[in-house]
């Protein structure tokens, strides 16, 4: 979701941005609000819907959608990666390979920045073009200590603010965090005032490899993941496992368990594709609360299919 | 309920009976055992640690009879152990257990303290559930320190370092189950030590707030049990904190935990009294970092962005290489509207280069590792050889 009057998307809006001048199809409204949908039936995104195609309810109150865009606005992949020291060894090669996959999915107007982050918060590209460099960047990562999960996806979230297009912030990670200073609550917050979509990448079996807890979570369930999920709502501080997902949820993205370090390639290029094959609807608010929560729905209209879109927006 | 004396004891007992029956080669396992400690006292650590590794349950059960008789539920006592075979034994036995631990990182089958087990430290204690060969060193090893000095031990002696190195490692490896109960024991002999009662506080504040600790990652048992156990977990956290300040005052990062520790009760002004008394003892520029750091926090959770904001700043200036209180600035900036700002803190947070060791002090805080476990390791050492 945004507004330009104080959410983080007034550059993408603001007629003045280079960038935005180039993009045709959004309203440069300071009121303007876009949801990034994704449609799919069968497993398969559904193409050709044009506005008339699509319902949305903001706060229960049925918008008029002023544009759909498929696949004409660039996107900003945000990679945010553990490298912490669970992920040593095989994980980080294939992790690697994942990245560079992403990266080469990518369009030539598509720009990349590359987050890592164990204990330690590095920047490796920002908004690049140059996808050779990006994938370059990577070699001579190592993966060490602790894992600051929160600080990580936050500080992506904020550079993400200069560069127009839409924003995909795909994370990997292999455990809970340990040792960031945001809490999980606060990044959850901070996630619906943003547009940015969010997808999880995490490993089945993954945490603290060879361990007890592998074993635990490798034992989880449906149910468990239900209560986890219920509970991470209520203590989202103890219950941080559960964030990611809600992460995902919240934004309208999703999360991936790969069941092993070899299928890290085929997640990262399919959220790639995927987030390609997206709608986005651009609105501007009627009938609604000028602050508060936003509760969105979206629905399709003489057209058959899934969508996926996000939970609403705090203003 | 068990007295504390009792639970203690129960605990020192469950330690001390691990293994199995004596066995038949007590011989040829002491001259091995004389030969580690032989390379212990000569500084060849690693040797005598792996050769102490070397020993069987069996051999450590001949071991442990070659120290202790036990005579009804009376206390062990040496056989034959002057002072400073003892020290030296404790210490071999401390890291072997270490370096037996270490392997098992994170793989402890004990169960998360229950709310109730944090009213007392026998409680915690009785918790314990300890298994292996690392057990098996550190039974040990407390048994001989107990016999290395008196509870009447000096400040900063041998036996208080020892329990304190030994509760450190437990807990900045994720043995916190461990850590207590070395603490409990220790904290009967020396109620008022006020480094023992630190690391004490720290390790509940590590286990009700930090992501490090396993106890919440075995929360599949129910949220109301996990949320009583955090708040049983504060609780214990302020009670020890607050004994380590009214028994030594200097000691700043007790009352500087003591205030994020009263910031997660939710007690914000109480949090900030404590915060701002440490901030007035002038003390070392990690602990100015973290306290500034945290009075921010209970300026930013009370709504008041600006002041947080300035405490953030302050933070970052004592310790310039804080990234927690980088992200934290750039997160309050956000809220404030002011994104430019917000912006460019985070690129000059994720430009900074940690080289030659130095890191965030926030890092190392859940983590019992702001004060240096390696020189107290080190001066146990050399005692142990003298």
């Amino acid at each position: 979701m945004k507004r330009a009057a104080r959410g983080l998307a007034l550059v993408i809006l603001t007629a003045s941005s280079p960038a935005a001048q180039q993009l045709p199809l959004f309203r440069a409204r300071v009121d303007a609000v876009q949801v990034d949908v994704r449609v799919e039936r069968r497993g398969r995104p559904v193409g050709g819907l044009t506005a008339a195609n699509f319902e949305l309810r903001d706060a229960g109150v049925v918008q008029t959608i002023e544009a759909v865009t498929l696949e004409d606005v660039p996107v900003h992949l945000l990679l945010v990666l553990d490298t912490s020291l669970s992920v040593a060894g095989n994980r980080l090669l294939m992790l690697k390979q994942a990245t560079r996959a992403a990266i080469e999915a990518l369009r030539p107007e598509d720009r990349v920045t590359l987050v890592t982050f164990s204990f330690e918060l590095t920047r490796l590209v920002e908004a690049s073009l140059d996808h050779a460099g990006a994938a370059a960047a990577l070699t001579g990562l190592n993966a060490f200590g602790s894992t600051s999960l929160h600080d990580a996806i936050f500080n992506a979230l904020v550079l993400r603010e200069r560069v127009p297009g839409r924003a995909l912030i795909l994370v990997f990670s292999d455990s809970a965090d340990t040792a960031s200073w945001l809490r999980a609550d606060t990044l959850l917050d901070d996630f619906r005032r943003t547009d940015a979509v969010l997808f999880g990448v995490t490993l089945r079996s993954g945490y603290i490899v060879g361990s007890r807890w592998d074993r635990i979570w490798a034992g989880v369930n449906r149910d468990d993941e239900a209560r986890l999920k219920a509970w991470f709502r209520d203590e989202p501080q103890l219950f941080r496992r559960g964030l990611l997902s809600a992460l995902a949820e919240e934004t309208g993205g999703g999360l991936y368990q790969a069941d092993a370090n070899e299928n890290l390639t085929k997640a990262f290029t399919a959220i790639v594709e995927e987030f390609k094959s997206r709608y986005l609807l651009t609105y501007t608010p009627e009938g609604v609360p000028p602050d508060g929560w936003h509760p969105l729905e979206v629905r399709l209209r003489n057209a058959s299919g899934n969508v996926t879109a996000r939970r609403g927006y705090q203003r | 309920m068990l007295s504390r004396c009792m639970a203690l004891r129960l605990f020192g007992l469950a330690l001390l009976t691990l293994g199995v029956a004596p066995g038949a080669r007590a011989d040829s396992v002491l001259d091995r055992y004389d030969a580690a400690l032989t390379a212990y006292r000569e500084g060849r650590y690693a040797e005598a640690v792996a050769a102490a590794r070397a020993f069987t349950e069996r051999d450590l059960e001949a071991l442990r009879v070659h120290w202790f008789e036990r005579t009804g539920d009376s206390a062990p006592r040496a056989n034959g152990g002057d002072p400073r075979r003892l020290r030296l034994a404790a210490m071999l036995h401390l890291e072997a257990a270490f370096a037996t631990y270490q392997e098992r990182l994170n793989t402890h089958d004990a169960p998360a303290p229950a709310a109730a087990d944090w009213l007392d430290d026998a409680r915690l204690a009785s918790r314990l559930r300890p298994s292996g060969a690392g057990a098996t060193h550190l039974s040990i090893g407390l048994g001989l320190v107990a016999l290395v000095e008196s509870p009447r031990s000096p400040p900063e002696s041998f036996r208080r370092r020892w329990y304190l190195a030994a509760a450190m490692h437990f807990h900045s490896h994720a043995q916190t189950f461990t850590a207590h109960g070395v603490l409990a024991t220790a904290l009967e002999s020396f109620p008022d030590d006020g480094p023992l009662l630190l690391e004490s506080g720290e390790l509940a504040e590590s286990e009700a707030t930090a992501g490090a600790s396993p106890t919440y990652t075995r929360m599949m048992e129910g949220l109301v049990r996990a949320q009583a156990a955090r708040l049983a977990a504060l609780a214990h956290a302020e009670k020890q904190l607050r004994l380590a300040v009214a028994v030594d005052d200097t000691l700043v990062e007790a009352r500087v935990r003591l205030g994020r520790v009263l910031t997660e009760a939710g007690r914000p002004g109480e949090a900030a009294r404590e915060l701002e008394a440490a901030l007035a003892a002038e003390p070392r520029p990690y602990l100015v970092y973290l306290a500034q750091l945290f009075l921010g926090d209970v300026h930013q959770r009370g709504g008041r962005l600006q002041e947080a904001v300035a405490c953030y700043r302050a933070a970052i200036d004592a310790y310039p290489l804080g990234q927690a209180a980088r992200t934290a600035l750039a997160h309050a900036l956000h809220r404030q509207g002011d994104h430019e700002a917000a912006f460019e803190t985070v690129r000059a947070s994720l430009a900074l280069e940690f080289e030659g060791g130095r890191a965030d002090p926030w890092w190392a805080y859940g983590l019992s590792q702001l004060r240096p476990f390696d020189v107290l390791l080190v001066s146990l050492r050399e005692e142990a050889r003298q």
